[in-house]
Formats: C-alpha cells, sequence, structure tokens
C-alpha cells in the first residue's frame, strides 16, 4: 500500500451503494410541529426531519449518497459496513453524560430557620412567625448534617442556606461555614457557600461576613414595585425598597456576580413580563428565571397554584424570551436561564445538574436538604410536601440515621427507580428523553403518584412546549440562534 | 353508557389525520425499538463497563 493508502480510504470504501443496507440504532422521536419532527439519539444528538424522512429512516429507504443518510451516519443514527466506531462513540458519551451520577451530591440545603418577616401568599415553605426559635437548627443539627455533607463523592461540594428567611439564624450560617471551611482542610473539596435571603435583614456585618468567606447570594424579585409587593407582602409594605436596596448594597460590596434574583410567576405577573424584565435591566442584573409557581404549601393552601394553567404561562414565558432576544439584538448580553439551561442541554455532552431535568431525578443525588428540625428531605419540594403534612419524602434524620441508612433507604431507591425516564411510559418513546427529566415529587402531589400519567402532567406539558420552541427557534431564527449559541459558549 | 361526539366537517378532518398520524408515530416507534432493543442494550453494557465488549 503506498504512503497515501494509509492516510486515506481506497475508492471502494466510499461507494456504500454495493454495501448491503443499513442498521438503525437507538433513537427517539416527537413532533415538532404540524410537518417537522424532533429525532434524537440515546447520547441526545439530534436531528429536525420531515415525515417522509423519518419514515425513510426507519424503513430503511434512505438514499446512501444522500445529505441525510450523511447526517443519520455522523449523528449516530444509523450503522453500516462502514462504521467502525460508532458503537464504541455512542457507548463513551453515554458513560460522560452519566458522570454526574458517581459524583452525588453536590448541593446540600441548609434550612437554618423556617421563620421569616414575609407573608408571601404563594410561600411554597409553611413559615412560622419570627419570634418562634423552635424553629431555628441548632448546632447540633448543624453538625450533624455536615458529618453528612463531607460524606459525599462530589467534588464540588456547595452549600445554601434557605428558610423562611435564613439571615434571622445568621448566627447558625457564620457556625456552618467557619466549621465547614475548617473541616474542609482535610476533605479539600471545591467549597462555595449561597445565602438565598429577601435581603431585609442585609447588614454590613452579613455583607462583611460574606465577603470574608466569598459566599453567594440569590434574592427574589419579582417585577415592579407594586407587583412585588403584591405578591410578597411584608409589615411596612417596603419589600421592594428594601430588596432593591439590598441588591444595590450587596452589588457594591461583594460585586455584580455574586447577587443573582428570581421570579416567581403569579396570576398578576403574567400581562406583566416586559416590566418584570425591564425591572432586572433597571438594577443591573444581567439574567431572569421565568419560573411558575410550584403546587406546594402555601400556593396550595391559598390556591395560587390554581390560578393559571401551563397555557397561560407558557404565553408569559415565550413574550417574555421574545423580549429578552430583542434585548440581546439590542447589543446587551441578558439570559433567560431555563433557556439557557435547555439550549446547554441541546448542545452539549455534559450533565448541568439541574435537579428536574435529569434520568434518574436529582432527588438527594444532586441535591438534598437537612430541614431545620434534622430531617432530611431528597429535594427542596420533598420538605416543601412535608410542611403540608405529608413526610414522604423524608429520608431521616441527621441524628438518627447513618448516611448510608440514607443514601441507601428504600424510600431514596424506589424514587430513583421510579424516576428513570427510560422506562416511565410515554417519556421512554419521547424524542426530548436525553434533555428532559421527571419530578417526582410534582407527580405526587398532582397525581397521587410518583410516576404520573405523563398525558395529564403539568409538568410534561410545560417542558414539551418550550422544547418545542426553543428548537424551533434554533431551526428557524438565524438571529435567534446566534444569541442562544452565544450564551451556552461564554 | 354512549357519548355521542359531533365534530363540523373541518375539525372532524383534523382529527382523523391527527388520529392517522398518532397511529403512524407508534408503528414507526415499535419498529425502532424493537430493531434497536438488542444494540441499546450492548451500548449501555459497554458504556457502564471497563471491558471491550463491542470487540
Amino acid at each position: 500500500m503506498s504512503l497515501l493508502g494509509k492516510k486515506f480510504k481506497l475508492i471502494e470504501a466510499f461507494d456504500q451503494a454495493t454495501e448491503g443496507g443499513y442498521q438503525l440504532l437507538p433513537a427517539r422521536f416527537a413532533s415538532l410541529d404540524n410537518i417537522r419532527y424532533f429525532l434524537s439519539n440515546e447520547v441526545g444528538e439530534f436531528l429536525v426531519v420531515t415525515r417522509k424522512q423519518l419514515d425513510d429512516y426507519v424503513r430503511k429507504r434512505v438514499f446512501k449518497n444522500s445529505d441525510f443518510y450523511y447526517d443519520l451516519k455522523s449523528k449516530g443514527f444509523l450503522i453500516d459496513a462502514d462504521s467502525n466506531v460508532a458503537l464504541d462513540l455512542l457507548a463513551l458519551k453515554y458513560r460522560t453524560k452519566a458522570q454526574r451520577i458517581s459524583q452525588f451530591t453536590a448541593l446540600h440545603i441548609f434550612v437554618v430557620s423556617l421563620r421569616c418577616d414575609y407573608t408571601c401568599q404563594y410561600c411554597q415553605v409553611s413559615r412560622q412567625t419570627d419570634d418562634k426559635h423552635a424553629f431555628d437548627m441548632s448546632e447540633q443539627t448543624a453538625d450533624k448534617a455536615l458529618d453528612l455533607v463531607f460524606k459525599s463523592p462530589s467534588p464540588a461540594i456547595k452549600i445554601e442556606f434557605q428558610g423562611g428567611e435564613p439571615l434571622l439564624n445568621f448566627y447558625l450560617i457564620q457556625y456552618v461555614v467557619t466549621t465547614a471551611k475548617l473541616r474542609n482542610i482535610q476533605h479539600q473539596k471545591d467549597l462555595q457557600f449561597v445565602i438565598t435571603s429577601n435581603l431585609s435583614l442585609l447588614t454590613d456585618e452579613v455583607l462583611d461576613f460574606c465577603v470574608e468567606h466569598s459566599i453567594f447570594l440569590s434574592t427574589s424579585l419579582d417585577g415592579p414595585e407594586l407587583l412585588h409587593n403584591a405578591n410578597r407582602p411584608r409589615p411596612g409594605k417596603n419589600g421592594y425598597q428594601l430588596t432593591i436596596d439590598g441588591i444595590k448594597k450587596a452589588q457594591a460590596v461583594l460585586g455584580r456576580d455574586k447577587i443573582g434574583a428570581l421570579m416567581t410567576t403569579t396570576e398578576k405577573s403574567l400581562p406583566n413580563v416586559k416590566s418584570i424584565i425591564d425591572t432586572y435591566l433597571e438594577n443591573n442584573l444581567d439574567c431572569i428565571f421565568l419560573r411558575p409557581l410550584s403546587p406546594y404549601g402555601f400556593a396550595i393552601k391559598t390556591r395560587q397554584a390554581y390560578k393559571y394553567d401551563v397555557d397561560q404561562w407558557f404565553e408569559f414565558y415565550k413574550e417574555g424570551l421574545d423580549y429578552v432576544l430583542e434585548i440581546n439584538k439590542q447589543g446587551y448580553r441578558f439570559v433567560e436561564l431555563y433557556t439557557e439551561l435547555i439550549v446547554n442541554k441541546l448542545l452539549s455532552p455534559f450533565a448541568t445538574g439541574y435537579v428536574d431535568l435529569q434520568s434518574p431525578s436529582g432527588a438527594a443525588i444532586s441535591a438534598i436538604v437537612y430541614n431545620y428540625d434534622g430531617d432530611i428531605y431528597a429535594s427542596d419540594e420533598s420538605r416543601m410536601l412535608a410542611e403540608m403534612g405529608d413526610k414522604k419524602f423524608r429520608l431521616g434524620n441527621v441524628h438518627n440515621d447513618s448516611y448510608e441508612d440514607i443514601m441507601l433507604s428504600d424510600t431514596l431507591l424506589d424514587m430513583l427507580e421510579s424516576t428513570l425516564s427510560e422506562s416511565i411510559p410515554m417519556c421512554a418513546d419521547c424524542g426530548f428523553l436525553p434533555y428532559c427529566g421527571t419530578d417526582p415529587v410534582y407527580h405526587y402531589a398532582t397525581q397521587g403518584d410518583v410516576v404520573g400519567h405523563k398525558a395529564l402532567s403539568g409538568f410534561c406539558s410545560k417542558n414539551m412546549k418550550i422544547f418545542r420552541h426553543v428548537i424551533s427557534l434554533l431551526e428557524d431564527d438565524v438571529e435567534a440562534r446566534k444569541i442562544l449559541l452565544s450564551w451556552v459558549r461564554s | 353508557m354512549i357519548l355521542q361526539l359531533h365534530f363540523s366537517l373541518n375539525s372532524k378532518i383534523f382529527w382523523i389525520n391527527k388520529i392517522k398520524n398518532e397511529v403512524l408515530d407508534q408503528d414507526l416507534r415499535d419498529t425502532l425499538s424493537q430493531e434497536t432493543a438488542n444494540i441499546r442494550t450492548l451500548i449501555l453494557a459497554n458504556a457502564f463497563s471497563n471491558t471491550g465488549l463491542i470487540e
């Protein structure tokens, strides 16, 4: 063989018309719109095809020298006599995507107090008034929880302080941060801290502590003053002003990248998506997470969760995303976080760690919750449900149960097994499966069953609509595609 | 109990086409899943092992 022959295949190798057809590789599909289908494989490679192309592919009628054939082949939808690495490559990509499972649990949520100075109608945890210390986490409980934190195999550990309002128990936050850092000298984890706060108690002492320990702050900002104060009432009716003052103070002292805000959509938010986004822009926040209400806690008691449906929320989201893209077109980088997450999942082989969009679900293996009383829950939603009186997803208590008892409990293993989308009716055949997941607590809360009937699932309906919309933008809108890709690349 | 549904001609055509497409989709899904069941197992086995099962 000549020197060239070692580098290039012989001409016969390219004449595939003489070979004996092709073999299908595992794939799924879902309709994208009235004329197109979304075809994906086991590792998340995808193609947007017509019904005829889909039919030809499955019936093995694709002409071998066509562009479509080479697309199918290069993305791992078929193998032929000339494909000798396709299966190894698919296995490698699958292993890469599943890597996160061996490195569980990265996010540890400490509910340091259930007390809160706000009385939000949609609050997902049943808060107590701010004079009941019985609802604060103790040092002993925090110590036991930290024992469990450092048993996680994850090389990166994030400890997030939640409530109620966690700054009402700031002493314990200080205790946990300093103790965790001391313990980490031995464990050498990549250790981060986040305080989720309404910022009404953000003093110079708190900010100094955040600077000293590189602590991130996360807050709630529901939109302009009228809307924010209506959604998040507090005595004095000055919640909005306190939040804005807190954001500005934190940005000045900690830096813009150390403070983020989240919004929750109520019925009152629906006609106001543009002014909500404007509020974020006015306050130098460069991203927003358009979040629907979760059907737990006070959102159920006050019936807030039933005041709009998935279709109404999706119109809100779509209008918001259009506006966000418009802002980007004018040269200002502003990101909608859920869309960014979806685009990341579509275009990257790596897991995002977002609890709800994983198979199996991220319950306890992506995030775990230590409640103020030492009870351990598989997710934030699980403890919200527990505050409503249903402790189905309680995994144990830091004072009574070992790490092994908790992580190998039937409650957790059953839940993880039930959330493998690959074996869930309707999910198993869905083209969006590689990017989606299932939320066991949501389905249990809304349908009384951890798996649930996907045809009746608001979770499924919401995500299908978002997938279809984002994929259509990537396919059909050149400018939107550029912007969405820039979010991922940066 | 018998439930009677009445459609306009347009919506009748719409729903008939929708059901036809759904049946065709399920047929394609069945073919795909039957033909790729073994190879899916092989890929997963290889992904979660350190052996060269494919060779």
